[in-house]
């Protein structure tokens, strides 16, 4: 038959084309796979967690350990960035030097080679301006693998770190609350609470804080935010938290503190306050159990209405063509 | 006056004195109630260790505007002390004098029964000689009466003690299974017109606000440097831009992410993205990996056709990881 003929034709052609390609593809694996691939690289880059505590007009000196986590030599390349402080503590650091402090930064190894599996201590050394005013630096360094050109695309898995120093003294800090974003209603009892924290001062900022969560009813706690939060000069940082207020229903009424130093020996303080409306499980279940009962007694008082209303029309005898019975003891009367 | 209008006076007048009596109790000073559990802890209990940060945590007994909260500590204890955090009380000023530490609310408001409240001061120097102390925590009103007060257990200053300091620094690891990788294409067959190479990232680090994982490439992008000079064009202008493949003669890369870490909104679902060579953020994570590394496998796709000029093209894909601050 027509049809079947071309069912064996297509399929001898699908043939001929599936043993075309294998051949092309035996004869040319590469064609369908990376021709190249070079093996990559683990680089671990350490620096202190806290900044270190400097003199304006001396040198501070820090430390940068690399390490080669991988089977092969690695040689990194260090240089200061510019270091970007942005908000939820997201830094960035670009490869271009740094025109505050790539100056006056010196990386005593600017090119190290790591063995396999081995580390480098490298130090830095942060020549402090005479005149800089009491504040928390961070100094920006892009530690760059060096990867041979053997390949059309070359990947690099860059680390960047930062070093801090603190130059004591007084300054001007200020932070607030600028969001506290509840949801409008919340069944169930958990309320997620978030607060975003400002620092809208010129100087470099720590601050912490509690939640105090009043309702519904009498009850009442303080939540305290978990973690003391840094912040840059001018960045944010949003802090989720979630409370649960006492049984019952009602509006619960959350003021959030947030507390900063404005001086080593004195905190400084910043609210905003919200509400949310509450049901807590419990209360929904009595509030549900409690409308299923006053439905129930409604539809049982119903049917007994109508049930008596029915024997009285029973009573009342056939109902008229001409309306309904009362209409005619009406009529009647 | 008969006998029930009598009657109504004279309970009329008790009811008066119930409620003047009433008053008069209220406005009396209440006797001093006793702060719940006490604690007084230290960070560093080695004689005459300097920068010791001293934490005491209480809980209030009765309701009542709290202006300021006295603890004492033995007599040559010193050092300048900084509020490291307040909790449960508000914004206010410390101040060592003699053996108290006095921490000052600036805005003295009621607090209620119950209240934990925890104070936590650095900058302090031990006492000069071994000794065993209590500290006797008082909360005080405007007029400096005390409303509670109570004394905390006992804290030993030791000399003979060693004091162990560790740093751990903050570290990062970031691994990448790809140094470089080569692909041939060719337009004229289906199968090799379109080509993706996954280059696997895993990223380890103990930042406590986590890390930021960025992508760029080279000014040019992918570039072919002999004449004719041509660059295959990329998926998208960036992130803001990123979509499902584009088609032909394109290039560009999508991300697979495995762990906590949050990809921008726009790579979901498979979408592409052109790389830039000013470099966008692609993930962060807002907390420390722990033991378990992130891993990121960034899917680069080229496609090309007959509008693709032939020869050699090369890149550069810089992958930078940045612990947060």
């Amino acid at each position: 038959m027509g049809c079947g003929t071309r069912v064996v034709m297509a399929g001898r052609t699908a043939a001929l084309v599936t043993a075309l390609m294998a051949v092309l593809m035996a004869a040319w694996p590469a064609l369908a796979m990376p021709a190249n691939a070079a093996a990559g690289s683990v680089l671990g880059v350490s620096a202190p967690a806290d900044p270190v505590t400097a003199v304006p007009g001396q040198p501070v000196a820090t430390t940068v350990r690399l390490s080669n986590g991988g089977t092969e030599p690695l040689t990194v390349r260090l240089a200061v960035g510019t270091i970007k402080l942005g908000d939820r503590g997201e830094v960035t650091i670009d490869a271009v030097p740094d025109p505050v402090w790539a100056a006056s930064t010196r990386i005593a190894e600017p090119t190290v080679t790591l063995a396999a599996q081995s580390w480098f201590e490298n130090r830095v050394v942060i020549e402090v301006p005479a005149g800089l005013r009491p504040d928390t630096y961070f100094v920006g360094i892009l530690v760059t693998p060096q990867v041979p050109a053997s390949g059309s695309v070359t990947v690099v898995n860059e680390v960047g770190t930062y070093v801090g120093f603190d130059v004591p003294g007084p300054r001007q800090r200020s932070v607030r609350i600028s969001e506290l974003d509840l949801p409008g209603a919340v069944f169930g009892g958990t309320v997620p609470v978030r607060v975003r924290l400002v620092n809208d001062g010129p100087s470099f900022a720590t601050a912490w804080g509690e939640l105090h969560v009043s309702g519904p009813g009498r009850s009442r706690q303080v939540v305290r935010l978990p973690g003391r939060y840094r912040l840059a000069a001018g960045s944010y940082r949003d802090v989720t938290v979630s409370v649960t207020p006492g049984f019952g229903a009602g509006p619960v009424k959350v003021r959030a503190t947030a507390f900063y130093n404005v001086s080593d020996q004195t905190v400084a303080e910043t609210t905003a306050t919200a509400s949310v409306w509450v049901v807590s499980r419990a209360a929904g279940i009595a509030a549900a159990a409690a409308a299923a009962t006053l439905l129930g007694g409604a539809i049982l008082l119903a049917a007994r209405r109508w049930r008596r209303r029915r024997r009285a029309m029973r009573a009342a005898g056939p109902i008229p063509p001409s309306g309904r019975p009362h209409a005619g003891r009406t009529a009647g009367n | 006056m008969n006998h029930r209008t009598l009657r109504t006076l004279a309970s009329a007048g008790v009811a008066t004195l119930a409620i003047a009596g009433a008053g008069v109790l209220a406005a009396a000073p209440a006797a001093a109630g006793t702060l719940g559990t006490v604690s007084w802890a230290v960070s560093n209990n080695q004689v005459g260790a300097s920068g010791v940060q001293y934490t005491f945590t209480f809980t209030t007994a009765d309701t009542g505007t709290i202006a300021s909260i006295t603890m004492t500590v033995p007599a040559t204890t010193g050092g300048t002390p900084a509020v490291e955090s307040n909790s449960g009380i508000g914004a206010g000023t410390v101040d060592l004098t003699s053996d108290t530490i006095t921490y000052t609310v600036t805005s003295p408001v009621s607090v209620p029964a119950d209240t934990s409240i925890q104070l936590v001061f650095s900058g302090l120097t031990n006492p000069s000689s071994a000794t065993s102390s209590t500290s006797t925590v008082t909360t005080l009103n405007g007029s400096d009466e005390t409303i509670d007060a109570s004394t905390s257990q006992s804290v030993t200053f030791a000399a003979g003690d060693t004091t162990v300091t560790i740093a751990v620094a903050q570290s990062t690891t970031f691994s990448s299974d790809t140094q470089s990788f080569s692909l041939l294409l060719d337009p004229s067959l289906a199968g090799t017109a379109t080509i993706t190479k996954d280059v696997g990232l895993s990223v380890q680090s103990n930042a406590a606000s986590g890390y930021t994982l960025s992508v760029r490439n080279s000014s040019n992008g992918l570039y072919k440097s002999t004449s004719p000079t041509y660059a295959i064009p990329a998926a998208s202008a960036g992130m803001a831009s990123a979509a499902t493949w584009p088609g032909a003669n394109r290039y560009g890369y999508s991300l697979t992410l495995t762990g906590p870490t949050a990809g921008h909104a726009n790579l979901n679902g498979g979408n592409f993205a052109g790389y830039t060579s000013g470099g966008e953020s692609v993930a962060t994570a807002s907390g420390p990996t722990g033991a378990s590394a992130h891993t990121i496998a960034l899917t680069n796709q080229i496609q090309v056709s007959y509008a693709t000029p032939a020869g050699t093209y090369t890149d550069t894909l810089t992958y930078t990881v940045t612990p947060s601050y």
